[in-house]
């Protein structure tokens, strides 16, 4: 069992330091891992901070979304194929995704909060993100998507000539 | 802070990285692989890292068809509402081959439908099927093939569940017996007469029968043996049966968990005789649903 009142400090790539309950860190794969790597129970705080490879900003994000989540069960479950689909995003994690959608950086916000995710190995969140960016691209033009993603185009006239004769294959 | 103003191009380029196409692979592919197909040829053209996730990620459908034409030599391909349309020429094989190594590094089907068997001689479908991992399968077993060793290997390439049309002719009961798993046979070829034993060994077996034409059995112990085969079966079975004597099947209905047994349905006429309906499942049959059943018929009138 985890007690709420067990803190664990993380200290981030710009040297903030930040204190959390171990309710939230369970759910990263990586802390997790760090904690146990100190020899610490589940019943021990750590001696010392867990570093993580992640900016202030992005794990304030990281830990808004861990706050919201601390509930949910573990390990996180293994997605079946009927499951992997992208309209079935909880409607709190959408509406946390559309507040950065008022930013001028929305793109590399999310690129920042997906990279997180990876880092710290926290599979939720990083499903969640990935669908998000799944779902803003779904029905969308080459050009749409291209804008969306903020995405250059490094195909060579010729490539993009032969991966159009594969589309149109089908298209046909 | 020195490097900016020392290379200034330096902070652009790190700015650069934070793209999604600088993703890790792994990422990528979760992005595309809830994408239908129509959003994969999209994506696809947006720039090389979504190209290369598309051809190495996983996509998921429902129903996957491989139909065969014979007299114009033209298979078809259906993914979901989507068709894919070829031939059986060498070069538009190729073609096809390395659009699907393009297209999807694994197909995970639900529902795999086979229209004929010969077309698993051709190369193309050899290799859509490799990368393809399917739960169910249905066979349209043709005239020419028969029961071939590739369907054989197809079946036990199901994952979970497989189903055969068969239009032209009934397996005998040795045939029956090189089935490794149960299979759900569905068969438009009236019957020859068959041997209550080996009607009994094909269930015991776990098969299940869907039969246009019925089954005729010699003996109520054989239909009581029958029920006790499904109702106790540890492999999704079901039994239909066709009775006109109401009398007669619920004494034999009483030997099983009721909860096995569905409503028995109502009389409906037929010819002259009013017939009663009854079907008993196994416990592993509900998973399934109501496209799961296999019948036998008790029919007083034939017999």
């Amino acid at each position: 069992r985890i007690y709420p009142l067990m803190r664990v400090t993380l200290t981030t790539s710009d040297g903030a330091s930040v204190t959390v309950s171990r309710q939230l860190t369970k759910h990263s794969g990586f802390i997790e891992k760090a904690i146990t790597d100190m020899a610490v129970d589940d019943n021990a705080v750590p001696l010392s901070a867990v570093a993580v490879d992640v900016d202030d900003a992005t794990l304030k994000l990281v830990i808004e979304w861990l706050t919201e989540h601390r509930d949910d069960a573990l390990p996180y479950p293994e997605k079946t194929d009927e499951e992997r689909r992208a309209d079935d995003i909880p409607a709190w994690d959408q509406a946390f995704v559309q507040k950065w959608d008022t930013k001028e950086d929305q793109q590399q916000t999310l690129y920042a909060v997906i990279t997180a995710a990876d880092k710290l190995d926290i599979k939720g969140l990083l499903d969640m993100t990935c669908k998000t960016l799944a779902n803003k691209i779904n029905g969308k033009t080459v050009e749409e998507m291209r804008e969306i993603l903020q995405l250059e185009c490094d195909f060579t006239e010729e490539e993009l000539a032969e991966i159009r004769k594969e589309n149109a294959w089908c298209e046909n | 802070f020195f490097l900016r103003f020392t290379m200034p191009s330096l902070e652009q380029d790190v700015y650069a990285k934070k793209n999604i196409s600088n993703l890790p692979m792994e990422l990528l592919r979760m992005i595309v692989e809830p994408l239908e197909i129509w959003d994969r040829l999209s994506v696809r053209l947006t720039c090389s890292a979504f190209e290369e996730a598309v051809a190495t990620s996983t996509h998921s459908c429902r129903i996957m068809e491989l139909q065969y034409d014979y007299e114009d030599s033209v298979f078809k391909v259906m993914i979901d509402a989507f068709e894919l349309f070829g031939c059986t020429t060498r070069s538009v094989a190729h073609r096809t081959l390395h659009w699907r190594q393009r297209m999807f590094g694994q197909l995970r089907v639900q529902s795999l439908i086979v229209r004929t068997v010969r077309l698993i001689d051709i190369r193309v479908v050899n290799s859509f099927l490799d990368a393809c991992i399917f739960d169910e399968l249905t066979v349209h077993v043709s005239r020419h093939q028969g029961l071939s060793t590739r369907v054989y290997d197809l079946i036990a390439k199901a994952k979970v569940r497989v189903v055969l049309h068969i239009r032209y002719f009934v397996p005998t009961p040795k045939q029956f017996m090189t089935f490794s798993r149960p299979v759900e046979f569905h068969f438009f070829k009236k019957w020859k007469p068959i041997k209550d034993e080996d009607f009994l060994n094909v269930l015991r077996r776990g098969h299940s029968i869907k039969s246009t034409h019925g089954i005729k059995l010699r003996s109520e112990q054989t239909l009581a043996e029958a029920i006790k085969i499904v109702s106790y079966s540890v492999v999704a079975q079901a039994l239909r049966i066709i009775c006109i004597e109401p009398d007669f099947l619920h004494p034999l209905l009483q030997m099983t968990n009721a909860k096995k047994i569905a409503p028995l349905k109502h009389y409906h006429s037929h010819h002259t005789y009013n017939y009663l309906r009854a079907q008993i499942y196994s416990e592993f049959y509900p998973r399934f649903g109501q496209l799961f059943v296999s019948s036998c018929s008790y029919d007083e009138e034939e017999e």
